[in-house]
């Protein structure tokens, strides 16, 4: 019965390593996802604003 | 930040790899191996009255009494369920006794010739808390002879109480000592018969004036502890492992001394069980005459011959490669061995047993090694990793909050 157990705890251990994984794996991508679509809006707002500037502050 | 949760991460997981095994009860049976192995004392009050009484005679008889009472009283209150020991002939005719350890339990009479089987029952009451028991039987192996069929040993607990095995080795190598005892690492016991010996009236004993045979039983057994709790630590009194009141200590008796033979030449009738006496207590309780049945082979003189150079063999085996209690692998190899060859070459017939159904290795798991006890560790690491998942998640959220917030 304690070999059971302890196949069964391996069991857990090594499902749990593998969905923890699975998770910060999602989460590392979906923050570079968000960090990425953080830097374009940053570019967006800083091509926007220089191109609202007038034309001779642009000169 | 970071450095502090690389550092808490690796205290915590030091923590959990440091955590002290879990003490098996093999460890403890072991301990008990040491012990005193002067046992034949004639001093004993057992020897003195079998002298008095049971002096040059023919027939044997068996009296089953209480061992050095006073020092059983001296030592017993800290352990409240003795082992029920019944002593019958083979063919279940007989005065039973019980051992205990702090009451005179019977004083009957059985008589034994040359040749005679003694069966030895064991048997422990219901509800006494323990998942380990262990006991030591004492005799003369010039005038007895062991001729027990182990697996009728092995099986006597294991058919009917699942993860329970009992075994039989060798005291300290000594061929005079049986120690039995039987374990489980996940279930209470609850009561009933833990096994039976068998032992052969040595030709010329009965004109050698008889022999004893001993029980021994330690103060110390082990408490209810279920799966993945530790093992023995106290007894139901308190006291720790390794206390003196823990050793083995003698509780009873049977003395099979000779006894002159009755007008009739013969002695008292083999075949008449002796009836206790008015008001005697009763001497059996929790013990399962429908398991008799099933353990007892009856076999034939030859056949148990074979058996006791097989058991011999066996133990011998047994206590030199695992000192009794652990290589149960070397046990069921060994054991495989002596039953395919006493099918093949001795003619012995082995009655198929729960063992058989069970296999060789069906009740392994229930001895198995401390290490065992390691699952735990691999809970705690997964629960561990969740920790650290989430907190290095927690980590990286914050992290990329501040940088988003910059």
């Amino acid at each position: 019965m304690a070999t059971l157990y302890l196949i069964i705890s391996i069991i857990i251990f090594i499902c749990t390593c593998f969905f923890c994984f699975i998770y910060l794996r999602r989460r590392n991508a979906m923050r570079r996802e968000a960090l990425a679509i953080y830097e374009e809006v940053q570019r967006h707002q800083c091509i926007k604003s220089s191109s609202s500037k007038p034309l001779e502050e642009r000169v | 930040m970071k450095k502090r949760f690389i550092k808490l991460a690796i205290i915590i997981f030091t923590i959990s790899i440091t955590i002290p095994p879990k003490i098996n009860i093999s460890a403890e049976v072991n301990k008990n191996l040491v012990g005193d192995q002067n046992w034949v004392n004639n001093e004993t009050p057992i020897s003195k009255l079998g002298a008095l009484v049971e002096k040059s005679t023919r027939v044997l008889s068996a009296n089953v009494m209480n061992h050095n009472v006073a020092n059983s009283r001296a030592l017993t209150p800290s352990f409240d369920v003795a082992p029920i020991v019944e002593i019958s002939r083979n063919d279940g005719g007989g005065v039973y006794g019980s051992p205990k350890y702090d009451s005179y339990v019977e004083n009957g009479t059985q008589y034994y010739r040359d040749g005679d089987i003694i069966r030895v029952k064991i048997s422990l009451p219901a509800g006494h808390g323990s998942t380990g028991y262990s006991n030591v039987i004492k005799y003369d192996s010039s005038k007895l002879q062991l001729v027990s069929d182990f697996n009728a040993i092995r099986s006597s607990i294991g058919k009917n109480y699942t993860g329970w095995d009992a075994y039989a080795a060798y005291y300290s190598g000594d061929k005079n000592c049986i120690r039995h005892y039987a374990v489980s690492q996940s279930q209470e016991y609850q009561g009933g018969q833990v096994a039976t010996l068998y032992f052969r009236v040595r030709t010329g004993t009965e004109t050698e004036g008889g022999t004893n045979m001993v029980f021994e039983f330690p103060m110390f057994q082990s408490t209810t502890k279920l799966a993945g709790d530790e093992y023995p630590i106290k007894n139901h009194r308190g006291y720790n492992a390794g206390d003196p009141s823990t050793e083995y200590m003698t509780v009873g008796s049977v003395s099979i001394q000779s006894k002159k033979p009755s007008n009739n030449g013969i002695g008292t009738n083999p075949s008449q069980p002796e009836k206790p006496g008015p008001g005697k207590p009763s001497i059996t309780p929790g013990i399962n005459t429908d398991k008799e049945k099933v353990i007892n082979e009856n076999f034939t003189p030859e056949q148990l011959e074979k058996i006791a150079e097989i058991s011999s063999k066996y133990l011998y085996s047994l206590d030199r490669l695992s000192n009794g209690i652990y290589g149960l692998d070397e046990y069921d190899s060994i054991l495989k061995d002596l039953r395919s060859k006493g099918n093949t070459s001795s003619g012995v017939r082995y009655k198929k047993s729960s063992f058989d159904n069970k296999g060789i290795m069906g009740s392994k798991n229930s001895i198995s090694s401390g290490s065992s006890n390691y699952y735990m560790l691999f809970l705690l690491l997964s629960i561990l990793v969740v920790i650290m998942t989430l907190s290095y998640d927690y980590y990286e959220d914050r992290k990329l909050k501040e940088k988003l917030e910059d």
